[in-house]
């Protein structure tokens, strides 16, 4: 008989552990709803948690479940309801509660002699009639793992959308391309870094660079506008190789020929001036593309010496710039709060073909610099939260404080020109940049600047919160595809 | 309490019992059953059927197998109470004369009432006192009778003209009610082979009343859970149209539910059944085997359900197949 008791007295416990199992489920799907609520709503910017609201939302569901279980599990349970209902589901003929009717009465004789023989020959699995339920598990962890995925989501957002791989993909593509086009004399790329001042220093700007990255990482994998950005990834990474190589190929014509002319041998053979004229065709720069086509064509020696002098310092000075600029985008110091301007960050500067090679501190964002026609087709109305102007709006920047000359580490480089044959600088912004017109260059063609460090500061000064990167997403779409 | 040699004593009577009846009865197994349901519960049972399905047989046979009193009273409508109680009749010996106190046919330990509805309700109400109280009382004087105390009633369901249908305070008396069927082909040649060749034989006593006694102790003690309990309890309310437990067919179609001591007969039954297979306790099983012979004598219907044909078994159904055990 002892061993049954303790099999009824398992199965009490049981049935204690199994209410209070379902209680606290229920309790927490009751509990996890308001956390739901919040978070949905604040994504959708109808209410603004306060701060601290969240790790209360957080910690309520577990005290909660815990509190719940706790207290329902202490609680008695109606042991004849619960036995009965273990011999229905087990179908043991309602033994166990009638031997538990006997043993409160105290009954002995041949019946429990009887109960308890058959109890025992049955070797019921008594544990398998109180089933925790299926719902009472699944609805609370479904809630459970939406709420973490939606929590989780807003905490990572470089995870959040189809871009997730192309995030690092973008930051490299940048890298690489503005490498490369200044390579060739044909873009400029500087790093421009400022804090904002209402971010501290460190976490802020590596979070905004972060977000930043993943602004531009979704914006690579919208469909694409015409005229803003090269329609073809493929395509670009194949004519930033083209111009890699052909730079590589007129170092080492420019160091064989020197070469050649230090041992004494006067002029350019034939093969050197085809080679030369064919790699002018190919250069993207268009003031290295002259030089390469005057050299080509020098005839005196003394000429030809001061031209090929010129032209490897030209090749030389953008290749400089390039390592400069490179240099200075990988070690953006987040840190420097000294600098007050807009934000921190990246600019690029994107003139069209024609304009001045190289111009050191452009002030693009400079008051009254008209915007591109195109680009201040965004929706006049949308301001980023707690912006100072919006994109592409007016173009008007601050002009009393431009980012580049409040830090000579941030500076800002506008190169113009153009690459390849049709020389499309603009295939090189990013899509969905903050383009503005440049001031007309010396050479008086127009060239189109992207306001990067605008783009940065804004993003960055808002610490992006959950939802924000889709509008500045939207704002893009827009404002790019109104043209060029 | 029942003792393990009394509980073997009492299972190897019945197993007796049985074997002998089915040596003389063919078929109605169930009726049988809840004969000795009755039996066991110390009840009385309403035997309903058509003439010459083998009622008066089967109360004869489980009394010549159990050597108790047999006595048959054919009810009709002239039937006096005196006729079945008894009376007292003046006895003369050599000095004086004086009144003397004849036991009617009531005084046995079975007694077979044939045809019970077509005697008048003043008649059929002599058998109140004694099928509840087990008493008889006769003028001033009050007789108890001999236990095991069964009484059997029949009663035909078409003939119903020059019939008294039982009144309500009577039928509640019988602790079950139930119907004998036309029996099966096979049945039925059995039945004939039986009682064409050669001469019907009673079976010979397998059983004392004591034994009877000792039974009924054993099923009393037979356990029940009180969530059990409290099950039949929910059924025997949800018969009430007032009640909670009521479906609704209950609630349209009937005037009275039945009675506490309907749900007296449903554990009482159950138990007795549950004694039957040998089983240690009562199970939902046993409740269902006797829960329609014990309350569907019970249940009045309405003028509704009366007009609409619904029976009572069809109320029955319901209550059972809509009231949860837990």
């Amino acid at each position: 008989m002892t061993d049954l008791l303790e099999v009824i007295r398992a199965i009490e416990r049981r049935a204690r552990t199994v209410r209070a199992l379902r209680v606290a489920t229920l309790c927490f799907s009751v509990s996890i709803v308001p956390v739901l609520l919040f978070f949905l709503l604040e994504r959708m910017r109808i209410f603004t948690a306060p701060d601290g609201a969240w790790l209360v939302l957080a910690v309520l569901p577990v005290v909660v479940v815990v509190a719940s279980f706790v207290i329902v599990r202490g609680m008695p349970v109606d042991t004849p309801k619960i036995l009965l209902r273990v011999d229905m589901m087990l179908g043991s003929e309602e033994r166990f509660s009638s031997l538990y009717e006997m043993h409160q009465q105290g009954q002995t004789g041949p019946y429990r002699e009887m109960l308890e023989s058959r109890l025992r020959d049955e070797k019921l699995r008594w544990n398998k009639a109180l089933p925790v339920g299926r719902i009472a598990l699944l609805v609370p962890a479904g809630l459970a793992l939406l709420a973490g995925v939606l929590v989780t989501s807003s905490l990572f957002p470089a995870s959040r959308g189809p871009a997730l791989p192309e995030v690092p993909a973008v930051a490299t593509s940048t890298e690489s391309s503005s490498s490369s086009l200044e390579t060739e004399g044909t873009r400029g790329v500087s790093a421009m870094g400022s804090n904002d001042p209402s971010s501290t220093p460190a976490a802020s700007n590596a979070q905004g660079q972060h977000d930043l990255q993943d602004v531009l990482g979704s914006l690579w994998s919208t469909p694409l506008a015409s005229g803003v950005i090269s329609d073809d990834r493929g395509g670009l990474d194949q004519l930033i190789s083209q111009q890699q190589q052909a730079a590589q190929r007129l170092k080492e014509l420019i160091s064989r020929i020197e070469k050649r002319l230090a041992e004494g041998d006067g002029g350019l053979t034939n093969e050197e001036r085809n080679a030369l004229s064919t790699l002018a065709q190919q250069i993207g720069s268009e003031s290295l593309r002259q030089a390469l086509q005057g050299l080509a064509s020098e005839e005196d020696p003394q000429e030809l010496q001061r031209r090929l002098q010129q032209t490897q310092e030209l090749a030389k000075s953008l290749q400089g710039a390039s390592d400069s600029s490179r240099a200075q985008a990988m070690r953006t110091d987040p840190s420097d709060s000294s600098h007050q301007g807009t934000g921190e960050g990246l600019a690029y500067s994107a003139p069209m073909p024609g304009g001045p090679d190289e111009k050191e501190n452009h002030e693009s964002t400079g008051g009254g610099a008209p915007s591109a026609g195109g680009m201040e087709s965004g929706p006049q109305g949308e301001r980023l939260q707690g912006g100072d102007e919006p994109f592409g709006g007016e173009g008007s920047g601050d002009a009393s404080s431009p980012p580049g000359s409040a830090s000579p580490q941030f500076t800002r480089r506008e190169i113009v020109g153009s690459i390849g044959s049709s020389g499309d600088f603009k295939d090189f912004v990013t899509k969905g940049m903050p383009l503005e017109q440049a001031p007309e260059a010396e050479s008086g063609s127009p060239g189109v600047s992207v306001d990067y460090d605008r783009l940065r500061a804004l993003l960055s000064a808002r610490s992006l919160p959950p939802g924000a990167e889709e509008v500045v997403r939207r704002y893009f779409d827009e404002i790019t595809q109104g043209g060029e | 309490m029942i003792t393990t040699s009394e509980l073997e004593a009492s299972y190897g009577a019945m197993d007796r019992l049985t074997s002998a009846i089915s040596e003389t009865i063919v078929g109605h197994d169930q009726v049988v059953r809840q004969t000795l349901i009755t039996m066991l519960c110390g009840g009385n049972i309403l035997l309903e059927g058509v003439p010459g399905l083998g009622k008066t047989l089967l109360v004869r046979t489980i009394a010549s197998a159990l050597s108790l009193r047999f006595s048959r009273i054919q009810f009709t409508p002239d039937l006096m109470p005196a006729d079945i109680v008894g009376t007292d009749i003046i006895t003369q010996d050599e000095s004086s004369r004086r009144f003397t106190f004849s036991p009617g046919p009531i005084f046995a330990n079975l007694v077979l009432a044939d045809e019970i509805n077509r005697a008048t309700p003043k008649t059929q109400s002599a058998l109140l006192e004694a099928m509840e109280e087990r008493t008889v009382t006769v003028g001033k004087e009050t007789y108890r009778l001999e236990e095991p105390f069964i009484v059997l009633a029949t009663q035909n369901p078409i003939e119903m003209e020059g019939t008294y249908p039982l009144p309500e305070a009577q039928v509640d008396r019988f602790l079950l009610k139930t119907s004998l069927g036309t029996p099966s082909l096979d049945e039925l040649v059995e039945i004939t082979r039986r009682n064409t060749e050669g001469e019907l034989q009673l079976p010979s006593p397998v059983a004392s009343g004591e034994e009877v006694m000792i039974c009924r102790r054993a099923v009393r003690d037979l356990p029940i859970g009180s969530e059990l309990r409290r099950y039949v309890s929910r059924l025997v309310l949800a018969t009430h149209p007032e009640s909670e437990y009521a479906p609704n067919d209950v609630r349209e179609y009937v005037e009275y539910g039945a009675s506490p001591r309907g749900a007296i007969a449903v554990i009482l039954a159950a138990k007795a059944n549950a004694f039957l297979s040998k089983e240690p306790n009562v199970r939902r099983a046993d409740i269902e085997a006797v829960f329609h012979p014990a309350l569907n004598h019970r249940i009045i219907r309405n003028f509704k359900g009366d007009a609409e044909g619904i029976s009572v078994e069809s109320l029955l159904k319901s209550v059972w197949e809509k009231t949860a055990v837990t």
